[in-house]
């Protein structure tokens, strides 16, 4: 039995068997030492782990880059001032607003001038009601006994 | 060098890589660069225990699957960066080179023509064709090695050596 037919294979095939010899005998002239070719591999693999640090803090701090970014371009716009809430505002008055108005308030608020001496005069007839100030003298003599 | 984990050792490994290197070369297309790191990818896997050797075939058989399924993982590694090269970028690097002088001249040999048909055969065939041819195993070890059954196998064997065979004639060898 042939060394071909052992190894399962048809008949006919020396020519195939030749051409694979041939190629098998140039591969092996060529081949790589077996040592050199594993301890360029163990320097490749260690290459990458000697750079995993430093790729992992460049993708954190561009993440947080990101983040900021989002976080900033996603925050709403300031709305503008509408004209009627300020009018609304400055009309506002407080509920207790009434007990400041005082008779003679206007003598705190203002200045005397030189010559004018107005905020002397007392009114005599403060604390009376409205209808029996405005009576005319002559109506009161009349009333007298 | 240390010696390997799972029983395999690095001097057994030496004594294969010969047969290996060839193997590599023939599911890398010929490329020399690309059977060199898939080897170097397959030894790291082995010297470091995460491919482990069980003793259910012979070791060469056991280590020749490993190649080969270093190499059917980074193809699809490579498919996926072509892949998101053409999604995200501009055209990438050219996929087929032109041969420079060197390997012009390398191409003349009865070898290289060999290789060249062989090129020409579906993968399936190629590697069984290899397996039996190159690496003098039997038709049953080589569907083992590739994945397939014996039946399957000795059907990629029978039309593959029938295609070469004819590619070879037209190339005058």
């Amino acid at each position: 039995m042939s060394e071909s037919e052992e190894n399962g294979r048809s008949t006919g095939t020396e020519e195939l068997a030749q051409a694979f010899a041939q190629l098998r005998a140039e591969d092996r002239r060529a081949a790589p030492s077996f040592r050199d070719l594993v301890e360029r591999g163990v320097r490749a693999s260690e290459r990458p782990r000697r750079f995993a640090w430093a790729a992992r803090a460049a993708v954190a701090a561009c993440a947080l880059v990101g983040l900021a970014l989002g976080l900033l371009l996603a925050r709403p716009a300031r709305e503008p001032v509408v004209e009627g809430v300020v009018a609304e505002l400055s009309g506002w008055r407080s509920p207790t607003a009434f007990l400041l108005d005082t008779p003679g308030r206007e003598l705190a608020s203002a200045l005397p001038r030189l010559g004018d001496f107005g905020y002397l005069v007392v009114d005599a007839h403060a604390g009376r009601p409205k209808a029996e100030r405005a009576e005319p003298l002559k109506q009161r003599k009349e009333r007298r006994p | 060098m240390g010696s390997a984990a799972a029983g395999v050792s690095a001097e057994e490994l030496e004594r294969l890589h010969p047969d290996a290197f060839g193997w590599a070369l023939s599911l890398a297309g010929g490329d020399r660069s690309e059977a060199e790191e898939l080897l170097q990818s397959a030894y790291l896997r082995i010297l470091t225990g995460t491919a482990r050797f069980e003793g259910r075939s012979r070791l060469r058989t056991w280590l020749f699957g490993v190649v080969r399924t270093v190499c059917r993982e980074r193809r699809r590694q490579a498919a996926v960066r072509r892949l998101a090269r053409l999604r995200w970028l501009a055209p990438g690097e050219p996929v087929d080179p032109a041969p420079g002088p060197a390997e012009l001249a390398e191409r003349s040999g009865r070898a290289a023509r060999t290789r060249e048909a062989l090129a020409r055969l579906s993968a399936r065939q190629r590697e069984v064709l290899h397996l039996v041819f190159y690496q003098e195993l039997t038709i049953e070890e080589a569907g083992a090695v590739v994945g397939i059954s014996a039946g399957s196998a000795r059907t990629h064997y029978e039309r593959g050596k029938q295609r070469l065979r004819r590619l070879l004639a037209e190339e005058g060898t």
